[in-house]
């Protein structure tokens, strides 16, 4: 059967040479019908049609040559002898060979598209043809009017050489498709050393620090290009003959021409693509690719209306509400502490020891180890001192109802992590928010219904994340509330509801109280 | 019969043990190798919910709904559309009402007469938001509101819409949303039901539609999960206190040694339904001192019911309910659940829907003023809203004193205040008839999906499996509405 095949298959090659005269101007004209349009600088839709074909055959001669490696090899153990393995080399190589040629014809006509980096184009063109004409050969040589010992030796070395190039055109075709460093970008840290390759950058756009002092190309426009776009528009990979690699490259444009227009965003071509709706065939990033925000689109409008400046500062453009905004996201002060950033694991001695004193502790979200903890109202006295193992990882903590007094905050001034702190119904007062200004991250404060005072507050001018504090049935007074605010003005200071700048004191809630 | 079945159960031959098990212990070896957070995992303790930690950061630690049964009519409430009036009396263009179905209520009228509201709009707060006059005090708090007015539901009749926006599905069965969080997340507090759900009669129309206590039920989840309802009166859980004549000893002694006969149950069926059990009569002896004490309000100060309203001191009112889920909310309930009834105006409008209003309104805003200043609004979500809205035309026939709306599942308004959604904000827009969704439609799934997000729950991993197949709260649908979030 297998013999049968294999006859099939030489049969036709040689039939195909012997009408080769008839048979070429015929595949001439066919091909430079095709061609036709390319040589007038575009390729045709049916050139491109029958070229994207070419991801799809590429990997039947991977396969079948492959195979057929495999076979010659395992078909020399004894242990396979039986089987025959041997029998179905010639036909895997015929089957590789002319899946092979078609790979090499559609990838050709892929290549014309253009938006390949030129010199792996090249190198994997060549490459490609090469295993097309190994493997034929191999064939040829393998089949019985070839049977001599030196001419197996040749037939050897050609499938060895052929399985090399093989191995070789498909990396340079993963690369054009891919990038280069598509194998490499998420190799671990000890092979990345020894494969002597630079650290790993950081995921994501890096935060900005100061919003005023930061470029607006460099900091702001071109993480946003360089994270969704440069994937396809890179020197390996020029879709579309546009680099979005820098600022010049960008103003230069591409094939249809530049693609901003300084000081109009309406009739920049780059805009409008990103607006298209995603099925359009036009709309950048390509359906399927990781698509911009909302607010990455705005940015960008915003900055080619400012007239696309490559060297300005923020502060020196003009900045309507929702540009603010958007700016404030991509600052450290902007994003969530807790997303952020990660801490090392609790010990899980510890936190078994305070469960069972009935603390309670759970984890925040899964994949980080920040904590949560809960003190019961019940506990007779609260020793802060045993969480100090938990310094880094406990985030939010509730003392409220609780017997804590000031001098037992002054731990606190570990957990430089604390985001939350509810002290509300406790005995704290002055002395104790004196321990809370080493708390940096701090965002919520509840301290209604203590002995907090004015002079407790200032205290609080300290800790610059501050967002919300609650000093309902304090002594706390207006004034005090206004002159914290002077220094943390986006902090909110709830005073009870609908009195706003007084505060009720105890004595007035005593007052309407019973 | 069921005995050879029980065998059959247990039965399990050599080569299902070695498959099964082999698979089972290398997936535990795995998975402890691969997390080193397992220590707070427990599979052991029932209250804890089966998600060791949320998806997602918790913006929310609990949610307060305030379900509006029936379904509030937002043309006259939230959804200011002077069109209406302008247009009233005129039929609504059949243009506008499409292929919409009518219920069999009005698909034989005459004519859908368009009415308009009798009631008047203004802008409030900073953020501008229109509110009717029917809702005074709510409009006081509008900027701490989120609205969503393009909110849509699949179903037309009261209980497939109750049962749908409780359990994402109509049909009955599925587990009720405070069921699924419940089993999820885990109770944070173990003297009180981590789902506790209080009802109150609407004196608009107080014999309205009833409801049914599988609205918050487990379905198929393990029935510690269930909702726990509170009543008003000296017996709010029923069968909870001890009958005359036991003491609490010897119920303490009772309780251990049917915990032991359960344990012994337990060892020898591996059910899991005897863990519920036995974890329901703990909890249920703790609520023996929780519960009274959660319930007693005597110990709030007067100017706590001159803010909820007056109504605050008569149990069973929804008044009443707001104090008392303010009172759960500082003892760490996650999901509470209250229900008004009496929102099916189909006639008398003008003579129903006021009293309705001064029903919920006062309290309404009052349960966000006091949350906000005891610092608990910012970690908890409340959510106000029915089921479906009402038409834009008339039910029955309009005249200029008295009008009714028909069910409306195309579109109506919904609120929600608190942790993580934006403050004085409006999402999603009618049509000037508020008859269709203009932008920015909300699917019921998309409301449970925000929901659950807010509580750190992945919607689309939050599952359970059940006849062979993986359910959750939102089916197979849902996106969580990003724009409101903040």
């Amino acid at each position: 059967m297998l013999r049968n095949s294999c006859l099939i298959g030489l049969f036709f090659i040689l039939a195909a040479d012997s009408q080769a005269e008839v048979l070429s101007p015929a595949v001439v004209f066919a091909v430079s019908a095709l061609l036709q349009p390319a040589v007038a600088g575009e390729s045709s839709d049916l050139i491109l049609f029958i070229g994207r074909f070419h991801p799809l055959l590429v990997h039947l001669p991977i396969g079948f040559l492959l195979l057929a490696f495999l076979l010659e090899c395992f078909g020399r153990l004894e242990r396979f002898q039986e089987a025959g393995l041997e029998n179905a080399v010639p036909f895997s190589l015929l089957s590789g060979g002319i899946s092979a040629i078609g790979a090499v014809l559609t990838g050709y006509l892929l290549s014309l598209d253009g938006g390949y980096g030129e010199d792996l184009l090249s190198t994997h063109m060549w490459l490609g043809i090469t295993v097309a004409v190994l493997s034929l050969s191999a064939f040829i040589l393998r089949t019985r009017f070839f049977d001599r010992p030196k001419i197996r030796t040749m037939y050897e070395g050609i499938l060895l050489l052929m399985v090399a190039c093989l191995m070789a055109a498909g990396h340079y075709g993963g690369s054009l498709t891919h990038g280069s460093d598509y194998l490499t970008r998420h190799m671990p840290e000890p092979l990345r050393s020894v494969a002597g390759l630079p650290p790993k950058r950081k995921k994501g756009i890096k935060k900005i620090e100061d919003l005023d002092s930061a470029q607006v190309f460099t900091d702001v426009i071109h993480p946003i290009l360089d994270t969704r776009c440069v994937t396809c528009h890179n020197p390996e990979k020029k879709k579309g003959e546009l680099l979005l690699t820098s600022y010049d490259e960008l103003m230069k444009g591409g094939e249809n021409g530049p693609v901003l227009q300084a000081g109009s965003a309406d009739s920049s071509n780059l805009v409008y693509r990103l607006l298209l709706p995603e099925a359009d065939d036009d709309h950048m990033p390509p359906e399927g690719k990781l698509q911009l925000t909302g607010d990455q689109i705005d940015l960008i409008a915003w900055w080619i209306d400012q007239g696309a400046p490559i060297k300005r500062k923020i502060s020196e453009l003009e900045v309507p509400k929702h540009i603010s905004e958007a700016l404030n996201k991509l600052t450290v002060k902007g994003t969530p502490f807790l997303a952020g950033t990660n801490v090392p694991g609790a010990d899980s001695t510890v936190v078994n020891q305070l469960r069972s004193r009935g603390i309670e502790i759970s984890l925040i979200v899964r994949d980080k180890n920040f904590l949560q903890v809960k003190y019961p109202e019940s506990a007779d006295s609260v020793y802060l001192k045993q969480l100090l193992p938990l310094s880094q990882q406990v985030v939010w903590l509730d003392l409220a109802k609780t017997t804590v007094e000031d001098s037992s905050l002054a731990v606190l001034t570990a957990f430089k992590n604390l985001t939350r702190l509810n002290l509300e119904h406790t005995k704290i007062g002055d002395p104790g928010l004196k321990a809370l200004n080493t708390l940096k991250q701090l965002k919520y404060l509840n301290l209604y219904k203590t002995e907090v005072s004015d002079t407790g507050l200032k205290y609080l001018a300290e800790n610059p994340r501050l967002e919300s504090l609650y000093v309902w049935q304090t002594k706390i007074t207006p004034r005090g509330v206004e002159e914290l605010q002077q220094q943390l003005s986006d902090l909110y200071v709830d005073t009870g509801w609908g009195k706003a700048g007084t505060v009720l004191s105890e004595k007035d809630s005593n007052a309407v109280g019973r | 019969m069921s005995k050879e079945i029980d065998k059959l159960n247990c039965n399990m031959n050599r080569r299902h043990f070695l498959s099964k098990t082999s698979l089972g212990i290398g997936a535990a070896a795995l998975a402890f190798l691969l997390d080193p957070k397992s220590l707070f995992s427990s599979d052991t303790d029932p209250l804890e919910g089966v998600l060791d930690s949320p998806h997602v950061i918790p913006k929310a630690k609990r949610i307060i709904y305030l379900f509006q049964s029936g379904g509030p009519s937002q043309q006259d409430m939230f959804d200011y559309k002077p069109m209406l009036r302008e247009m009233q009396g005129k039929d609504l263009p059949p243009s506008v009402r499409g292929d919409q179905r009518l219920t069999g209520m009005t698909a034989n009228q005459d004519g859908l007469p368009l009415a308009g509201s009798h009631y008047d709009f203004q802008r409030h707060g900073n953020s501008g938001i229109y509110v009717s006059e029917l809702m005074p005090h709510t409009a006081e708090v509008v900027d701490e509101l989120c609205f969503i007015k393009s909110v849509y539901t699949d179903a037309i009749n009261h209980d497939p819409a109750i049962t749908f926006i409780q359990t994402g599905s109509q049909q009955a069965g599925r587990p009720s949303m405070g069921s699924w969080i419940s089993y999820g997340l885990g109770s944070d507090n173990e003297n009180l039901p981590a789902f506790s759900v209080l009802i109150s009669r609407g004196s608009g129309r107080p014999f309205d539609q009833p409801l049914y206590s599988r609205l918050w039920g487990n379905g198929f989840l393990p029935s510690l999960h269930q909702g726990v309802q509170f009543r008003s009166g000296k017996d709010p859980v029923l069968n909870l206190n001890d009958p005359p004549g036991v003491n609490k000893m010897s119920r303490r002694n009772m309780l251990s040694k049917l915990k032991d006969l359960n344990q012994l149950h337990l060892n020898r069926f591996g059910d899991p339904e005897i863990t519920s059990r036995i974890s329901q009569y703990e909890m249920a002896y703790r609520m023996q001192t929780s519960v009274p004490e959660t319930m007693d309000v005597s110990d709030e100060p007067d100017w706590v019911f001159d803010m909820y309203g007056e109504d605050a001191r008569k149990p069973g009112t929804y008044a009443a309910n707001c104090l008392l889920a303010r009172r759960m909310a500082e003892r760490d309930v996650k999901f509470i659940q209250l229900y008004h009834m009496g929102w099916d105006q189909h006639n008398g409008i003008p003579d129903q829907l006021p009293l309705q209003c001064k029903d919920i309104d006062q309290a309404s805003a009052a349960l966000i003023k006091d949350l906000k200043q005891r610092g608990l609004l910012e970690e908890t979500l409340v959510v106000w809203g029915g089921e479906f809205g009402r038409t834009s035309y008339c039910q029955g026939k309009l005249t200029n004193e008295t009008y009714g709306r028909d069910h409306h599942p195309r579109c109506f308004t919904m609120w929600m205040a608190g942790a993580g959604v934006k403050a004085g904000f409006e999402y999603g827009k009618t049509d000037d008839f508020g008859y269709n969704i203009l932008e920015n439609p909300v699917h019921i799934h998309d409301i449970q999906a925000t929901i659950l997000y807010l509580m750190g729950i992945d919607h689309e991993k939050l599952t359970f499996k059940q006849q062979g197949r993986r359910f959750r709260l939102t089916d197979v649908h849902g996106d969580v509405i990003e724009d409101i979030l903040t």
